[in-house]
């Protein structure tokens, strides 16, 4: 009981601090969001020939491994893993 | 009997999901040329995949490289049959197919990675929902607060992990103030939230996450809160109830439904 | 306030790139034109840009993913729902779509795919059109689309088709000239004879686009300026037509808006100088 009283007035006076001095809360109008890149992926052009032949030879279908060798900034993180686990 | 609408479609639609499939007498033009374009439309369908989910997952491109991003992407369009014509909601199934894709299991965050910018695709998407405020908060009865339930705003997502995903997004971020964690095995807590129109991520230590999780999940902020320090005596709702409402991270009750 | 949305002279496809030039200032182009399927979500950064700029710009919306000439199209009355909810949205000056199909049962391809010339895909996308328009409650326009390859079973003209269905539907047309030279290019359609088959039916929207010149195909990239060929076209339509809203659309390494609204004088510039030639497009 004690410990959800406690708990209780410490979030009534948190709420109370905020409606008391709204600045603390309005974070909102302020951001002006430049440099949102998020481009929408629907468009009605057709990629490039460079691009559209990566897609045409036959062993394009076969599994191919080499491209699923992962080259990017994950090989920097200590190499192979052990899934599920912390330790 | 001219061969139905349907078959001819289905035809060339096979053709693009299998380079294999025939397509003998489906097009005008001798058959080296019609497969080289066929090969056109295929590459266009794969590219058009990898824009997609790069779109979505920037983070994990940038893990995994272009190659085997671009490899991925079109392994995934082949398999998961999506049927929405929105492009933008490709990646639904995305995070689930890298966490079990064999050739990445040596990287097995990969997975919540992807779970996590998938979080942040919807965030960025999500309705523009009323958020709570303090004055909503302030004019309850302290005598019932203990008893609300707060419901989280749609741009609102919590997630946690076995592996420091949080740190391995801030690190990839234009303004990096974290540096990608030499060994990423650590358990992370976040919140996926949008504060106006960016998407955006905040680490949780383990008594917020529990407050926020209970209350997502429908208990009474009373009940919360005691989750919140029974899982750490260091969670302070006087502290953290003001960052909630100016994170903007729940959505402004319903009143008709309240009163 | 908004302004009246109705469509007239010289637009450009709003693309995420430029959406800090539009709310910083205003540039001068009449209209803009938005892929709709880019602001289907719920809310957020997109919606908003779109509705904040939308009392300042007639807007077009522009469809992608409707396939609407797929034969199996279980997505088809979910997407026209989302469709007609943006279009209550925005009130749109234009609602158009593309000549095209999809999907494969359960399965849409994401893709502008060419459509078998038929008579029983007629039938299909006359049926298709009148559902949609009647969902969104008002003319929908349809546009012609660039293709790599042509059916064998093909029984005419691509703008034979949308000219038909125009006619028995009411739907409007939305001729890409670009595509024009591209099919001319691609299939030796001859892209005039392709405006006659149009007759009478003027065209309530023009696109123009640049597109890529490669060794087997001309490839409708939308990542360059429009072609001095496809200027000609234009002004041909022009002359045919008289003016038509003329939309510029860069989809591929978009360039700074300056380029953009460089190729939008371009096009008033060619519009302006298109001599009219009469009696051509009679019956």
């Amino acid at each position: 009981m004690n410990k959800r009283h406690f708990l209780i007035a410490a979030a009534v006076a948190g709420i109370a601090a905020v409606a008391a001095n709204p600045a603390l809360a309005a974070k909102e109008g302020k951001e002006k969001c430049y440099g949102i890149s998020k481009a929408g992926a629907n468009d009605c052009a057709s990629t490039t020939g460079s691009h559209a032949c990566a897609g045409q030879s036959k062993a394009d279908n076969d599994p191919n491994e080499w491209k699923y060798v992962a080259s990017g900034t994950c090989t920097e993180m200590g190499g192979s893993l052990k899934p599920g686990g912390k330790n | 009997m001219p061969e139905a609408l349907a078959d001819l479609q289905q035809r060339f639609g096979a053709a693009l999901l299998d380079p294999d499939a025939p397509t003998a007498g489906l097009f005008r033009g001798p058959s080296q040329h019609t497969a080289h374009c066929i090969a056109l439309y295929r590459g266009n369908l794969a590219a058009n995949w990898g824009k997609a989910l790069g779109n979505a997952c920037p983070v994990l491109r940038t893990l995994v490289g272009e190659d085997c991003f671009a490899a991925l992407a079109r392994q995934y369009g082949r398999c998961h049959a999506h049927d929405e014509g929105d492009l933008n909601t490709l990646g639904g199934g995305f995070a689930s197919f890298v966490a079990n894709f064999e050739a990445l299991a040596p990287y097995p965050y990969l997975g919540d990675v992807a779970r996590l910018e998938w979080a942040l695709h919807r965030s960025h998407y999500a309705l523009d929902a009323p958020r709570l405020d303090a004055s909503q908060l302030a004019a309850i009865d302290p005598a019932r607060i203990e008893t609300l339930q707060l419901r989280l705003h749609p741009a609102t997502t919590l997630l946690t992990s076995p592996w420091a995903i949080d740190d391995i997004w801030f690190a990839h971020q234009p303004a990096a103030d974290r540096s990608l964690p030499a060994d990423p095995r650590r358990t992370s807590r976040m919140v996926v939230l949008r504060p106006a129109w960016r998407a955006t991520v905040r680490s949780l230590a383990a008594g917020e996450y529990a407050a926020l999780d209970a209350l997502s999940c429908g208990a009474p902020l009373g009940e919360a809160l005691e989750q919140g320090f029974d899982t750490d005596p260091r969670f302070d709702p006087a502290t953290a109830i003001p960052g909630w409402l100016a994170e903007g991270l729940f959505a402004a009750p319903n009143l008709s439904q309240e009163n | 306030m908004t302004i009246d949305s109705t469509i007239h002279g010289f637009g450009i496809g709003l693309r995420a790139e430029h959406y800090r030039d539009f709310l910083d200032a205003r540039p001068a182009v009449d209209w803009l034109e938005v892929h709709a399927e880019n602001y289907f979500g719920d809310g957020g950064w997109d919606l908003h840009v779109l509705e904040t700029l939308r009392a300042d710009y007639p807007i077009s919306v522009h469809g992608v993913g409707l396939g609407i000439g797929s034969a199996s199209a279980s997505h088809f009355e979910r997407h026209l729902d989302r469709l007609a909810a943006l279009a209550a949205r925005v009130d749109p000056g234009l609602v158009s779509e593309h000549l095209s199909w999809a999907s494969l049962p359960g399965r849409h391809l994401g893709d502008l795919l060419p459509m078998p010339l038929t008579p029983e895909a007629l039938e299909l996308v006359c049926e298709r059109v009148e559902r949609a328009q009647s969902r969104l409650g008002r003319q929908l326009l349809l546009e012609n689309v660039s293709s790599h390859l042509r059916f064998e079973a093909d029984t005419m003209g691509e703008t034979d088709f949308l000219a038909t269905v125009a006619r028995r539907t009411g739907c409007g047309v939305l001729l890409d000239v670009n595509n024009l030279y591209v099919n001319q290019r691609n299939h030796q359609e001859d892209a005039r004879a392709a405006m006659d088959a149009l007759s009478k039916l003027r065209p309530a929207e023009i696109h123009l686009a640049g597109h890529l010149v490669t060794e087997h195909s001309v490839v409708d990239h939308h990542g360059d300026r429009v072609a001095e060929p496809v200027w000609a076209l234009y002004r041909d339509a022009v002359a045919r037509f008289g003016p038509v809203p003329t939309l510029i659309e860069w989809d591929t390494d978009v360039p700074p808006l300056a380029v953009l609204l460089d190729e939008v004088e371009r096009a008033r510039l060619a519009a302006a100088s298109a001599r009219p030639t009469a009696e051509v497009c009679h019956a």
